[in-house]
């Protein structure tokens, strides 16, 4: 596993490492070269000074005085790093000979060096210089001293410009890691980080980091936003549950109201009348009975009849559009009027969820029972269309009209230009409107009243996807 | 090395015949290595007058036979004591010493290397006079000369000093 180390020991680490490397390496080449040229200068000065010394023996030779060339080779004693001094004639014979005295530097590599004597053109020798090349070594000592003397220095150097490179780097990310701290431990997204300016990777990195704050910010604001629709549609539903407890209420109301105006009524008169008449028995009496076993078919008639409009078997069993026919005759047939029902042709087939059914028939009734209550119209109409997308019911009259227009899908409720606010609850608009509204938008369709004084008209669209269940 | 100077620059016989004959041909040669002579005392050859021995001058003569220049003029060799003043080296030979007052009179202030072989003469004017001497180490004899730089003086020559080192000096 890695040994885990900051980014101030990292960075004089690989500083001081790269200034090593290149001094060592730096120092080795130089050396080398120094080393090969100063043998190279070496060797030329043997050959300058031997062709000094053997064109100084040139009339020793030609005169034949090998005293005379001894004595030049002896001023070679001088040259310390000269081993020995031979002068050859033309024929290669020793002519003269000097050595070193013993003494003399020893160490170093050997080299040899001939230089050719001529005169007019004509060989007349040679002479021959051995040298070794220590006073060359002790420079080369002396060069790598220095070398390793400018090495320190630079170290020194090289470890300053770390420190000061390392608080240029290591600082601002410091500065970013208590930043992303203070972001951690105060929950403050707005926090931003200011660019540092010299260091361009440090630039694009502190950018970054603003970005993903930024980021996180903005997508913080979104789920506030969203937390806050939440909050919005619970108390939504919890205001829907209770208008809902309301509209059960009132539906138990109303029809608590039509069992006792009617129902009970001539189930209570029945009663009266069959005790009465089961209690006398001759004709006046046998008149009171027939007379309450008539009362008791009306409200047995009209418990069925409440029990269809509740929920007619027609619906369950023919679908929709059976319902709507069977309900636009019953309510006209009692109200005295003419309410037309416009369906599809014959053999195109719908293919609606029972709760899609269920909630059209129920809105259909309550937009029937509202027109024959309230609109003072003199006659009505009920049209069912659908395609593939959706189904629309209508229901319209040429009554009185009422207060409001109203046009609202399952999220919102937009009133017409010029128009008052839309029915929003059962205080506004009574259970009616409000009860259509509510089922429409639970299955996600869209509920528009158009109304005025030559009458109304409704208009429900539920996108046929909608309403999950069982089909009619 | 004595040997093969003296093929090199005395092919004749005679000097073939005498070691010391042709070492002084080499060397009366050679000096001319050595010593620069002033441009506007040559004429169109090098002359060398030789006095005083015929064996000297037939031997000199093989010069002439050769290419060698001095100072880009070939070598002419002349016995005629009337070409001695003209001449850039005057050889007296043993037979001519009693010249000698005459020909130092007559080359004074010249550009004339005088050259001799007989003992005392480079106290007596001239330049370099050829000797011999025992080798030390050797059973054999070396040519060797002296030279008198005093009598060169005045004759506007240039003598190196690897010749000085080489010699033996008088005064």
């Amino acid at each position: 596993m890695a040994r885990t180390r900051s980014i101030r020991t990292r960075l004089l680490l690989a500083l001081l490492t790269m200034t090593l490397l290149t001094l060592a390496v730096s120092t080795l080449l130089s050396a080398a070269l120094d080393l090969r040229l100063m043998r190279a200068s070496a060797l030329r000065d043997l050959e300058i000074l031997a062709a000094v010394v053997g064109e100084n023996c040139t009339s020793a030779l030609v005169f034949d005085s090998p005293d005379t060339a001894a004595r030049h080779l002896a001023t070679l004693a001088a040259e310390r790093q000269v081993q020995r001094a031979e002068l050859l004639d033309a024929a290669g014979r020793r002519f003269a000979l000097w050595q070193q005295p013993a003494g003399g530097p020893a160490a170093g590599p050997a080299v040899a060096v001939r230089h050719e004597l001529h005169l007019d053109g004509a060989p007349l020798g040679a002479i021959v210089l051995q040298a070794r090349l220590g006073e060359l070594h002790r420079q080369v000592l002396h060069y790598l001293w220095l070398s390793a003397l400018l090495a320190l220095a630079t170290l020194v150097v090289a470890l300053l410009v770390a420190l000061r490179l390392q608080r240029r780097i290591a600082a601002p990310l410091s500065s970013l890691a208590e930043t992303a701290r203070q972001v951690s431990a105060q929950q403050d997204l707005s926090l931003r980080m200011p660019p540092h300016g010299r260091v361009a990777e440090l630039d694009d990195l502190i950018d970054a980091f603003n970005s993903m704050l930024a980021g996180l910010e903005s997508r913080e604001g979104r789920i506030q936003q969203q937390a806050a629709a939440l909050h919005t549609a619970n108390t939504k539903l919890r205001a829907l549950a209770v208008d809902l407890s309301l509209l059960e209420q009132s539906e138990k109301a109303r029809l608590a109201e039509q069992l006792h105006d009617s129902p009970m009524q001539k189930l209570a008169l029945a009663l009266l009348q069959l005790e009465n008449g089961l209690a006398e028995p001759d004709a006046e009496g046998r008149q009171l009975t027939d007379s309450g076993l008539t009362l008791l078919r009306e409200a047995i008639g009209e418990l069925r009849t409440l029990q269809f409009e509740l929920s007619p078997p027609v619906l369950a069993q023919s679908g929709l559009p059976a319902a709507l026919q069977w309900l636009a005759k019953r309510m006209g047939e009692r109200a005295g009027l003419p309410i037309a029902v416009h369906l599809p042709a014959a053999g195109e087939g719908i293919d609606l969820s029972r709760t899609q059914s269920v909630t059209l028939f129920q809105c259909a009734r309550e937009l029937v029972y509202n027109l024959v209550k309230h609109a003072e119209a003199s006659r009505g109409r009920i049209e069912l269309t659908w395609d593939a997308a959706r189904v629309a019911l209508e229901v319209a009259d040429d009554g009185v009209g009422f207060a409001h227009t109203m046009d609202t899908t399952a999220a919102s409720a937009t009133p017409h230009p010029g128009q008052p606010a839309p029915v929003s609850s059962p205080a506004a608009g009574g259970f009616g409107l409000y009860s259509i509204r509510e089922r429409v938008a639970l299955l996600d369709g869209r509920l528009r009243i158009h109304t005025g004084p030559h009458g109304t008209r409704v208009s429900i669209h539920l996108p046929r996807d909608s309403g999950a269940g069982s089909t009619t | 090395m004595l040997l093969l100077a003296l093929a090199a620059v005395t092919p004749g016989a005679r000097a073939a015949d005498d070691p010391v004959l042709g070492l002084k041909v080499a060397y009366l040669y050679n000096f001319t290595h050595f010593i620069t002579w002033p441009e506007d005392a040559i004429g169109s050859h090098f002359r060398i007058t030789v006095l005083g021995d015929p064996a000297m001058a037939t031997a000199l003569q093989a010069l002439e036979q050769t290419d060698r220049q001095v100072q880009g003029r070939h070598i002419r060799i002349s016995t005629a004591a009337g070409d001695a003043v003209g001449s850039q080296i005057l050889f007296i030979g043993a037979g001519a010493t009693g010249q000698l007052p005459a020909l130092l009179e007559a080359t004074a202030a010249r550009p004339v290397l005088l050259v001799a072989d007989t003992p005392g003469l480079a106290r007596r004017g001239v330049a370099i006079n050829f000797f011999l001497r025992r080798d030390i180490l050797g059973e054999g004899q070396r040519l060797r000369f002296k030279i008198n730089p005093d009598n060169l003086n005045g004759r506007r020559l240039s003598v190196s000093a690897q010749l000085y080192d080489v010699a033996e000096i008088v005064r």
